[in-house]
């Protein structure tokens, strides 16, 4: 992730932060006012009692100069109810406003103003003697309702924001993973047409010389016309130089190493598969004394043959190249459980320890310039990798290099994959 | 305007009723209670007078109070106890006054607060009790001490010119009694028959037992002109005539006794827009009936007495400085209850068990 994104994310965090606690805060100043407001009810309640009203049968107690005087005190000092209509329950007369008590003379749709208000009856031993109609002041609680209702929405304008941002950073991560896997498949594609590439160069290097001496031999035919004895030797020593032309073929099979993935899985006997592999690199063999030590029931395993022969070739190759054609290759493998390991031991300069960490990742390489592209063992370990194995390796300088490859091995059952683990 | 229907509290002894034989008696059993618990609790520096024994006149005792009633302000009253006490200040402060009182052997004015009108009453039947009133009319008429109408209270709807400041009471219905616009007679006012019968039998708010626009005339009007006897049978006492225009208003009662000005004063004080005649229909004028009075104790009649005229000079000075509300004082004398009295009398027999004092 982006440093700005980073940068972003923490301030929508800081302002969904301070939203939720500054939406808690009101609302418990909402709850006060609330409250405030059901106190102020009950002390208007409490104040127009029978002894200041009177009871239904009660009308001499009434008094409209102290009710008046009492709503000037009850009005004047609070902020939640702006006015209040107080009305009398009169025996034989019913409900009469007498507070104010114009109300009905000034109003003359009283009913239809006091409908609109919010009706407290006032009670008194369970009989109803009154009632207040109340009109309230709602501008306090109406600020902090708004202002909950901005801050509300604001969380969920910071939310969605968020939500953009990481649902389009995921979509980005997730394309940019694909095209990795793309490159990453190009990337084998490559190395294997490299490879196929140096091939094609030793293979024309080695059939160069049996052409040579066919078009020698073919050349001693022409001047030899005479004597057929000879020329029989030297088309016998044609064909032998062709046979070796095509046994070359044959032990290269490059068409099936080209076509890599395309070629399906099978159970290949990884003895076999190193003696390929080192027969395909044989041309940077030079003087190195090739050593095998095979064990002989050694179990199958499921893969695509000739991505294993790219991994044990890349090696060979890095250590035919690595020891300069002097010293000795030692070619192994062995049974260990559910699991089989092929080593690969040079007698080379060995890696450098701050080097040999790093040799898997892509594009390292110690000969840049000159021809290391720095994927080959990072292609190797992805090949192992999607076969379920693992790669490593040990050096010490002067020593050499061992590479063990460890694949889970596989049991043939009709023709299904048995995969040991 | 009536400073005791203003001001009258509506305690429940004035709501007491009782026949007209006992209601002597027990006047005079509360007065002796009054007067026998004022003596024991109150002091030489009180705000009430020591009350003396009931008994005949006698002079006043050196260091005594100068003591002015008035009924006790509770409701929306315009003369207010915290405007008495501002009166007594200004009085003591008043120094043609206070040698005025020195000379008739008084230290000092006091506000007598009384808890109503049965009890300023029977104050100021005592021979000592009270040396000036600000009373109701109706208290006036009642009394039989001897004072002397000084002064009459004149509010913005009080009619009639010095000695005699008049109002006028009426019965009032709402838009919602049968009664409301009720096709008049030639006199513009509806059958006293009809309002007689509805004056009887429904819920009337009306002043008090002892307000004569809102109670007495009304009374004594519907039950002369109709032959029938007109007294509530379910009656309402509010305390003031804005009260009766407020409970008629709001329909708490249909019918009501009144000041006719308690109707203006209602309007203009509450800017109601509505035209009155929309709202309430007066059914029946009463006839005038004087206003408040201040009185004196006849001795300090200004006529006759130092202390009466500096105190009569004391009175206006104060009230020009200290007007409550549109009130305004008013020379007087008794010959303007004349007809109040009249009317208490002819209110006093008949033969109904409720009776004012």
């Amino acid at each position: 992730m982006r440093r700005v994104d980073r940068a972003n994310l923490a301030v929508f965090a800081v302002i969904a932060v301070f939203a939720i606690f500054a939406i808690g805060v009101l609302f418990w100043l909402k709850g006060r006012f609330e409250r405030d407001r059901a106190d102020t009810i009950a002390t208007i309640i409490r104040q127009l009692s029978p002894a200041v009203l009177g009871l239904p049968d009660d009308l001499e107690t009434l008094n409209f100069g102290r009710i008046e005087r009492l709503y000037d005190d009850l009005i004047a000092h609070n902020a939640f109810v702006r006015d209040i209509v107080v009305t009398k329950l009169i025996a034989r007369r019913g409900e009469r406003i007498v507070l104010p008590f114009d109300y009905a003379v000034i109003h003359s749709d009283w009913g239809r103003r006091l409908a609109r208000r919010e009706r407290h009856a006032l009670v008194s031993e369970g009989a109803e003697y009154g009632a207040v109609y109340f009109e309230f002041d709602n501008s306090r609680l109406n600020s902090v309702r708004l202002a909950i209702g901005a801050l509300a929405v604001l969380l969920v304008f910071v939310l969605a924001l968020v939500g953009r941002r990481l649902w389009v950073q995921e979509a980005a991560l997730t394309r940019t993973t694909v095209e990795l896997e793309e490159k990453k498949r190009e990337l084998v594609e490559l190395e294997r047409l490299s490879l196929a590439g140096q091939l094609s160069a030793n293979i024309f290097h080695d059939i160069r010389k049996p052409l040579l001496n066919i078009r020698m031999d073919v050349e001693e035919i022409e001047a030899a016309q005479a004597a057929p004895d000879r020329t029989r030797e030297r088309v016998s020593d044609i064909r032998r130089q062709i046979e070796l032309f095509f046994n070359i073929l044959r032990d290269l099979n490059i068409e099936r190493f080209v076509l890599g993935d395309q070629a399906g899985c099978e159970y290949v006997n990884v003895n076999q598969l190193l003696e390929r592999a080192c027969a395909l690199v044989r041309y940077e063999r030079g003087g190195v004394e090739v050593v095998t030590d095979f064990a002989p029931a050694l179990p199958s395993v499921f893969a695509f043959p000739y991505r294993l022969i790219q991994v044990f070739s890349n090696i060979i190759l890095n250590a035919y190249q690595a020891m300069s054609g002097r010293g000795r290759l030692t070619l192994s493998t062995r049974a260990e459980g559910a699991w089989l390991a092929a080593r690969i031991a040079d007698t080379g300069p060995g890696i450098a320890a701050s080097h040999l960490e790093r040799i898997f990742e892509p594009f390292f390489s110690t000969r840049q310039g000159t021809g290391g592209s720095g994927l080959g063992l990072y292609i190797c370990r992805s090949i192992i990798a999607d076969l379920g194995g693992t790669i490593g390796v040990t050096s010490r300088a002067g020593q050499g290099t061992v590479f063990e490859i460890r694949l889970p091995a596989t049991k043939e059952e009709r023709g299904t994959r048995n995969v040991e683990r | 305007m009536a400073v005791g229907h203003i001001a009258a509290n509506r305690l429940s002894v004035h709501r007491r009723a009782g026949t007209r034989r006992s209601a002597g008696g027990g006047a005079t059993l509360i007065a002796a209670v009054v007067l026998l618990t004022a003596s024991l609790s109150l002091g030489g520096e009180g705000l009430a007078p020591q009350i003396p024994p009931l008994g005949p006149a006698e002079p006043p005792a050196p260091g005594r109070l100068f003591s002015v009633g008035h009924m006790r302000a509770e409701t929306s009253g315009t003369l207010t106890e915290d405007w008495f006490r501002r009166l007594q200040r200004f009085l003591e402060s008043d120094r043609e006054l206070r040698k005025a009182l020195a000379e008739e052997g008084y230290s000092g004015v006091s506000m007598v607060s009384a808890e109503g009108y049965r009890d300023l009453v029977a104050r100021m039947d005592q021979p000592s009790e009270l040396d000036c009133a600000f009373c109701p009319a109706v208290a006036f008429c009642r009394q039989t001490g001897q004072y002397t109408a000084v002064f009459q209270l004149r509010g913005p709807s009080d009619r009639g010119r010095p000695p005699y400041i008049f109002q006028s009471g009426v019965v009032i219905v709402n838009s919602r009694s049968p009664l409301f616009r009720e096709p008049k007679t030639r006199d513009q006012q509806v059958p006293v028959r009809l309002i007689a019968r509805d004056f009887a039998t429904s819920p009337v708010a009306l002043v008090s037992r002892y307000s004569a626009p809102g109670y007495i005339y009304p009374c004594n009007e519907l039950t002369t002109r109709s032959g029938l006897l007109a007294f509530p049978n379910r009656p309402i006492f509010c305390g003031s005539s804005e009260e009766v225009v407020k409970m008629v208003m709001s329909d708490a009662a249909g019918m009501g006794a009144c000041e006719r000005g308690a109707i203006e004063e209602v309007f203009r004080r509450y800017d109601i827009k509505v035209p009155v005649e929309e709202v309430l229909d007066v059914l029946l004028t009463t006839p005038g009936s004087p206003t408040d009075p201040v009185a004196f104790r006849s001795r300090f009649s200004p006529d006759r007495s130092e202390l009466g005229k500096r105190l009569k000079d004391a009175l206006m000075r104060f009230f020009a400085a200290n007007r409550p509300g549109q009130i305004r004082l008013e020379d007087s004398d008794n010959e303007a209850f004349r007809g109040l009295r009249a009317a208490c009398d002819e209110f006093d027999k008949f033969p109904v068990e409720m009776e004012p004092r």
